[in-house]
């Protein structure tokens, strides 16, 4: 079944790490195609260009493989265009 | 140089931030564990994922410099310029023409003009104008700050900036430091200054998701970033015996210098790298890791910084780690980069001098990564005796600076 979304992120991932699309599946981790913090940060800037959306910090913290950065987009773009409200502040303890 | 080494004092100091136009606002709010952290106000951040930052309020400008000098006046050089009057002033020391010539102007910028260069591109790129302010390079540029302080008081002896991002000031300190010590001069003007609250650095700085939204909580658990700081801060360092004899306050005695590199990312930090230029400043100031009572901590409250620089701690210091003191003062004058490690020493060496630590402020749970004793939100009474001011920066450029009381 074709997946618009997972194309677009590995096209992305592609671009940021400059290797062929071909080798990265949706089950690549970031560890193995050598994705560090400074290609995470390239690779959401690259996507909010892309799919014209705003990528929350701690929405992008999480996230080690494709699968994660594709099923993050997902339940972003399903809470719909407005920001996300920011998260509370953390409580004193 | 032939001459002997010399011990070195610090008889001067001067700090504008966010917790006061001056060393003493400084070190009060310091020691009340108040933070300068706020909502931005200079810069329209409605647009931001992070909204809060430590800046200078309420700096008139004019009541500081005349129209015509402020023609060539980024902010960060207002701020250097402001605390280094400050630390001469307050350091009592007779610049004579003599000693003009053999005193030394070491100054730390990361971003030197930042805000000029953004009002400039603005100019030529938003409005289309065809045309840059023709002062935008010499108000811009990173040593504009040390060549004013050096005009300011007709300082001839050797004078530059170094530019190594989040220990610029650091470095400019040590190298004034050695070059009092070993004779080269016979005074120093020498810290850091930074102003980096302009649109385009705070979209560069947004992208990076390095800002916490809410505040800096340096080694808490639930960090979640580093706050932006601004300011400038200026030391006066002279060779102990000269301070002596002039028979002024002497803050402390400045002891050790340590440089590494960790040659490995630009971004993520090491712990052997940080561990390296801490060893380096101890054997360079002849003390014993037990010698040491305070590190006044790089501590960003970025998750990655933090939990290195704990590490680093417990790597160099070993069982007398859990003696040690170690707080976070970016957590109130937040992280002024280039600046930082000036803010910082100003705050160490009153730290020795009143024989209070200052805390870590905004303190929520501990997170064992950064398991150290972190003086949380409540300033302690304390003798150190010796202290270590850490700086690490981006490009993995570590230096740190020793202090001892005297």
């Amino acid at each position: 079944m074709p997946d618009p979304l997972a194309d677009t992120v590995i096209a992305a991932l592609a671009e940021v790490k400059h290797v062929a699309p071909e080798r990265i599946s949706i089950d690549s981790t970031f560890a193995e195609l050598g994705v560090d913090s400074l290609d995470a940060i390239t690779l959401l800037f690259e996507l909010e260009a892309r799919l014209d959306i705003v990528i929350p910090d701690d929405a992008a913290k999480s996230a080690r493989s494709v699968r994660d950065v594709i099923e993050g987009l997902r339940a972003l773009i399903a809470r719909g265009p407005a920001e996300p409200a920011p998260p509370p502040a953390p409580a004193s303890r | 140089m032939t001459s002997p080494a010399r011990r070195v004092a610090v008889t001067g100091v001067g700090a504008i931030s966010a917790l006061g136009h001056d060393a003493p606002r400084m070190w009060a709010a310091l020691c009340d564990g108040r933070s300068g952290i706020a909502r931005i106000e200079s810069v329209d951040v409605s647009g931001l994922r992070f909204q809060n930052g430590a800046e200078v309020k309420g700096l008139d400008p004019a009541e500081h410099f005349d129209s015509g000098r402020l023609d060539l006046l980024d902010r960060f050089a207002q701020f250097a310029v402001i605390a280094a009057r400050e630390a001469v002033r307050d350091s009592g020391v007779e610049l004579t023409p003599d000693l003009r010539e053999r005193t030394a102007v070491f100054t730390g910028s990361s971003l030197g003009g930042q805000t000029t260069q953004d009002a400039a591109f603005v100019e030529l790129y938003q409005r289309k104008s065809g045309r840059v302010h023709p002062l935008s390079i010499p108000r811009g540029m990173a040593n504009a700050g040390a060549s004013q302080i050096s005009m300011e008081f007709g300082l001839t002896g050797p004078c530059c900036t170094f530019s190594t991002a989040c220990s610029s000031a650091n470095h400019a300190i040590g190298q004034a430091f050695w070059m009092v010590r070993s004779g080269v001069v016979d005074l120093a003007v020498a810290g850091g200054s930074e102003a980096p609250f302009s649109p385009g650095h705070l979209k560069a700085w947004e992208a990076m998701r390095v800002v916490a939204p809410d505040t800096c909580r340096p080694f808490s658990r639930d960090r979640r970033g580093l706050i932006l700081g601004e300011g400038g801060a200026m030391l006066v360092l002279e060779p102990l015996e000269a301070a002596s004899a002039r028979g002024v306050r002497i803050y402390a005695e400045i002891s050790g210098f340590g440089m590494s590199s960790d040659a490995h990312h630009m971004t993520q930090p090491t712990v052997a790298g940080p561990a390296r230029a801490m060893r380096a400043a101890l054997d360079d100031a002849q003390l014993s890791p037990e010698q040491v009572g305070y590190i006044n901590a790089h501590g960003t409250g970025t998750r990655g910084n933090d939990s290195a620089e704990a590490h680093a701690i417990r790597e160099v210091f070993g069982a007398h780690a859990d003696r040690l003191a170690v707080s976070s003062t970016k957590s109130m004058h937040g992280h002024a980069l280039g600046a930082a490690g000036a803010l910082e020493a100003v705050a160490t060496v009153l730290a020795l001098e009143n024989g209070i630590l200052p805390p870590t402020a905004n303190f929520t749970a501990p997170d064992p990564e950064c398991d150290l004793d972190v003086v949380p939100h409540r300033a302690r009474a304390a003798r150190p005796g010796a202290a270590l001011s850490n700086s690490f920066a981006f490009g993995g450029l570590n230096a740190v600076l020793a202090f001892r009381s005297t």
